[in-house]
């Protein structure tokens, strides 16, 4: 290790969502500052619902978001309808589900692809790579359009859903829109294929510590949306337990909440649900953890972005699975189940692209008196700090270049969502 | 308007395509839209598909990809009064880089053209119909000014999309 000082500020990182700076400052060997500052504004979400009907709660949400409106508006809504003893029929929970994979294979195919293969390639972003390496690129567009496509077909759109409603859909896809999805979705299995073996050839950097791995959970599916709160450290919890599982604090350089449950921190997103869930992964997505060498427990961070290519591959197979059972039992015209009272308290929670979401509305006469959302990037951003704290002392002997480098890509390999949690990135080195 | 199923693009893909883009949400930002409902109301001849694009992402550039010829219609400040609009080819102009740093928030008709191009995937012949837009608020209305162009905007198209030849731009 170098006994000589390095500062390093990262005013605003690259490639990834909002704003965040990385702040390390080591002198004489010694870290004196270790900090990811998050310098957005609070966007009082929560204070826009107060007083709002409650059927407007999903479509304000989801403007948290434009790369997980699905996730949102489907915590929102699972928010809502256990506030007012709604049970969605057994079409919409499918519908949900397929939707879901949807946004799931958007948001991993951006961050796999346009966020984090530039680094692993060595190009300065994406553009670059397209010259270099068109294929590669175009690959990741006709995946994301796929996944937009879906979600379209399911909900109008992919941003800002708007056939989502409590208690259903008003919107449903044809059979011929099912039927279409299915080929695609089954033409996609190569575009995995090819995305697993392009990851097996990438050189992912090399950093275990071991931390809290949570996710929601369930008995019998790998789970997305529901379940109940589990930890890699032991222990389950309903999630309406949600808030001793978080346990938020705030810190004075940032301006997103911090969480932390069993440890000083914990980590939620595809690693933290791999490493909860891996039995109940599909075949194919198992198959694709082996040839890219993650077993559960995995705690090495920057392989969060393997478990996303993981996850790409379930949610295509799920997703066909999803389609053969719509399709054998017929999507009908239903109208939304309506609510058995106006007022009452739910908690929503759904395992989004990024980690584990909550929304939780308390609701009197039909109007929002009460919110609290907590956002997956949020609850990571103690892990990150702690990660940051661990990898410095183990590479001051890198260039100040090479140091900011792998603490971006660090960062990255979170997927964080500043904006979203802001309620994060640039790296300062001072 | 949808797009291509993705499988077989290339042999499906019209050669050529309008590209509307724009938010109706958002005031004048929904006229390229407004322009693409007029063009299809009066129907296109073969070989042109009309695309309404939204809120342009780097995705775009596929809806570019295996076509011949490109029209893209899109609300753009150039600095002129409300419903002036402009036709010129994609290398007549320069588009302005955002005043943020681009983020995936701020990926639009520029990007994704950066994009089509690194990819080697753009048609020949880029034409963009542009019309200066006045408010942007959050209104699904346009103003009078944007309104009154539309007419002249589609039967420009219409008269190219027919081999008619480029018209002048008008205000």
């Amino acid at each position: 290790m170098a006994t000589g000082s390095v500062k390093i500020d990262v005013h605003h990182i690259t490639r990834v969502e909002g704003h965040g700076n990385i702040v390390v400052d080591v002198k004489n060997g010694q870290l004196k500052q270790c900090d990811l500052e998050i310098p957005e504004t609070p966007r009082f979400f929560e204070a826009m619902l107060r007083g709002r009907p409650y059927m407007e709660s999903s479509h304000i949400t989801s403007r948290i978001c434009g790369i997980c409106a699905i996730g949102h508006a489907t915590a929102s809504l699972r928010a809502t309808e256990k506030a007012l003893g709604v049970e969605p029929s057994a079409q919409t929970v499918l519908l949900r589900k397929l939707n879901f994979h949807g946004e799931m294979l958007d948001s991993h195919i951006l961050h796999a692809y346009m966020l984090v293969a530039p680094d692993l390639l060595g190009a300065p972003s994406v553009v670059p790579l397209a010259k270099a390496a068109p294929d590669v690129v175009l690959r990741a567009l006709r995946m994301k359009k796929l996944a937009g496509d879906l979600c379209a077909a399911i909900c109008g759109r992919h941003t800002h859903p708007i056939a989502m409603t409590v208690g259903g859909f008003t919107h449903f896809p044809s059979k011929a829109d099912l039927e279409a999805l299915r080929q695609r979705l089954i033409e996609a299995r190569a575009d995995v294929d090819a995305t697993v073996e392009l990851f097996q050839k990438l050189k992912i950097p090399a950093f275990e510590r071991d931390t809290e791995y949570i996710a929601l959970s369930k008995p019998d599916e790998y789970c997305f949306i529901d379940g109940v709160i589990k930890s890699t450290d032991g222990g389950s919890w309903p999630v309406e337990q949600y808030r001793q599982v978080t346990n938020e604090t705030c810190v004075k350089h940032s301006s997103a909440k911090r969480t932390r449950h069993q440890r000083e921190s914990y980590m939620v997103g595809a690693l933290a649900r791999v490493n909860v869930n891996f039995d109940l992964l599909h075949p194919k997505a198992k198959s694709a953890a082996g040839a890219l060498g993650l077993k559960p427990k995995c705690v090495n961070p920057y392989m969060n972005t393997v478990a996303q290519v993981i996850e790409i591959a379930h949610c295509v197979e799920d997703s066909i699975q999803l389609c053969d059972v719509l399709l054998s039992r017929g999507v009908t015209w239903e109208e939304p189940v309506a609510p058995a009272r106006l007022s009452g308290e739910g908690v929503g929670a759904c395992d989004v692209p990024r980690g584990t979401l909550f929304h939780n509305y308390v609701i009197q006469d039909g109007l929002v008196s009460g919110a609290n959302c907590i956002i997956p990037t949020g609850q990571n951003l103690n892990n990150i700090e702690a990660d940051m704290r661990a990898l410095v002392p183990a590479i001051l002997d890198r260039r100040p270049e090479e140091i900011t480098l792998s603490l971006e890509m660090l960062v990255r390999a979170y997927d964080p969502c500043i904006s979203c949690s802001t309620h994060m990135l640039d790296v300062k080195f001072v | 308007m949808s797009s291509s199923s993705e499988s077989g693009l290339a042999l499906l893909a019209a050669p050529t395509i309008v590209l509307a883009l724009g938010n109706t949400q958002r005031g004048d930002d929904g006229a390229g839209p407004a322009v693409l409902e007029r063009l299809a109301a009066a129907g296109v001849p073969s070989g042109v598909e009309l695309i309404d694009g939204g809120l342009a992402g780097l995705e775009t550039a596929l809806h570019l990809q295996h076509r011949r010829r490109a029209i893209i219609v899109d609300a753009a400040d150039f600095g002129a009064t409300p419903g002036t609009w402009r036709r010129v080819q994609l290398d007549e102009v320069t588009l302005e880089p955002p005043a943020e740093a681009p983020g995936l928030h701020a990926a639009g008709l520029r990007e994704a053209l950066l994009l089509g191009e690194a990819l080697g995937i753009l048609p020949p012949d880029i034409i963009l119909y542009l019309i200066q837009p006045g408010p942007l608020g959050w209104e699904a209305a346009l103003s009078d000014e944007v309104r009154a162009c539309l007419d002249p905007v589609a039967a420009a198209v219409a008269t190219e999309l027919r081999g008619g030849g480029p018209p002048s731009a008008h205000s």
